[in-house]
């Protein structure tokens, strides 16, 4: 009786403990995406909330930038955001896991700007990419993706005022469309 | 054995049975050649005889009829120990009891420990320092810090007529550029040119 508690009890711990690492191995990632309007236009002017990104901005042929638009998510390993923006087109971003292949660590990214753009990428960690090229109104829509590794197990935040809901892979796209 | 002498240990031996048989069939013959020797089993038969009896009377004697019960009643009857000394007690008897599995339990315990702590304390893989222009050069980003804007492509599936990668600013953000990206949706737009 003592023997088969005893072996019941090492089962269970060795259980216990082959799912902890495997739980602390999970991954997630803060992807944030921005619309960023862009028009040829007057002087130069740029959104105060795209403060961050003006130095890119101003290599653009363009002259006016403003902010669509703008999701910000975890996403865990495996899942993907997407958000709907103007002229019935999307956009989705996927975090595929870590790559710890190379000098330093990356994050895998599957995106696509639906209909007519698929690829996978890597991005440093807090590293972003530009998309640009759809036309909107007078101008043009630039698409701003960056990614950061976060601390796994994080229960997902309540979406700030503004921000839209992270929508499922699986499901439709239920992303805010948000015109100037 | 009638040229042996006379021995009485063998005759004390021969009365508590522990004479081999051919001991006790030299001592027989012995016995009927030596008048002396079978004068002295008898008085040892007789002084034996008399001891045995006197033993077994007092525990004929005694009443050994409801000895359990008086004995667990006085067990009953005695007073209850301090509650300290009982614990004590049970305390020892429960470990003896369960040895094997608490030993196994500390032992499972002390090896999880040292192979678990490791993992759940260590961070994120996250680089200490972000690689990339100096910091007064890096950009903050929409999520706040300052970040390295290194990006692989590994694979680009576009189905417009032509894109361009390339690089802006000197973060080296790298920017994708689709051109008539609405010609297969069937939008006027055409997009820029840049």
């Amino acid at each position: 009786m003592i023997r088969s508690l005893a072996i019941a009890w090492v089962a269970w711990l060795l259980l216990a403990g082959a799912a902890l690492p495997a739980q602390a191995e999970e991954q997630a990632a803060q992807i944030s995406i921005r619309v960023i309007f862009a028009v040829k236009d007057g002087p130069v002017s740029i959104d105060p909330a795209l403060k961050d990104i003006q130095a890119e901005l101003k290599d653009l042929p363009y002259t006016k930038f403003r902010l669509l638009d703008k999701l910000e998510s975890q996403v865990q390993s495996g899942a993907s955001v997407e958000l709907q923006f103007p002229g019935n087109r999307s956009i989705s971003v996927g975090f595929e896991g870590l790559d710890a292949t190379g000098e330093k660590n990356m994050l895998a990214l599957k995106l696509a700007v639906r209909p007519q753009l698929h690829m996978q990428l890597r991005v440093a960690n807090g590293g972003r990419t530009l998309l640009g090229g759809p036309a909107h109104l007078e101008g043009t829509l630039i698409l701003d993706v960056s990614a950061r590794l976060q601390p796994p197990a994080k229960p997902p935040e309540a979406p700030a005022p503004g921000v839209d809901q992270p929508v499922n892979r699986n499901q439709e796209g239920t992303g805010k469309e948000k015109t100037p | 054995m009638g040229t042996e002498r006379c021995d009485t240990s063998l005759l004390l031996r021969h009365l508590d049975g522990e004479l081999s048989t051919r001991e006790r069939r030299r001592l027989e013959a012995h016995l009927e050649a030596c008048p002396d020797c079978r004068q002295a089993l008898d008085g040892l038969r007789l002084v034996s005889g008399l001891l045995r009896e006197k033993l077994e009377q007092p525990a004929q004697a005694a009443d050994f009829s409801g000895f359990e019960d008086r004995v667990l009643a006085a067990v009953a009857s005695s007073a209850r120990p301090p509650l300290g000394e009982r614990l004590r007690v049970a305390w020892g008897e429960w470990q003896r009891a369960w040895r094997p599995v608490w030993v196994t339990a500390v032992v499972t315990a002390a090896v999880a420990l040292l192979v678990l702590v490791p993992l759940l304390t260590r961070g994120p893989d996250v680089p200490s320092a972000p690689i990339g222009p100096p910091d007064g050069d890096r950009p903050q980003t929409a999520l706040g810090d300052r970040v390295d804007n290194q990006v692989i492509i590994d694979e680009l599936e576009y189905r417009g007529q032509r894109s361009m990668i390339f690089s802006v600013s000197k973060n080296n953000t790298t920017v994708i550029w689709m051109y008539d990206f609405d010609n297969q949706a069937g939008a006027k737009d055409q997009g820029d040119d840049l």
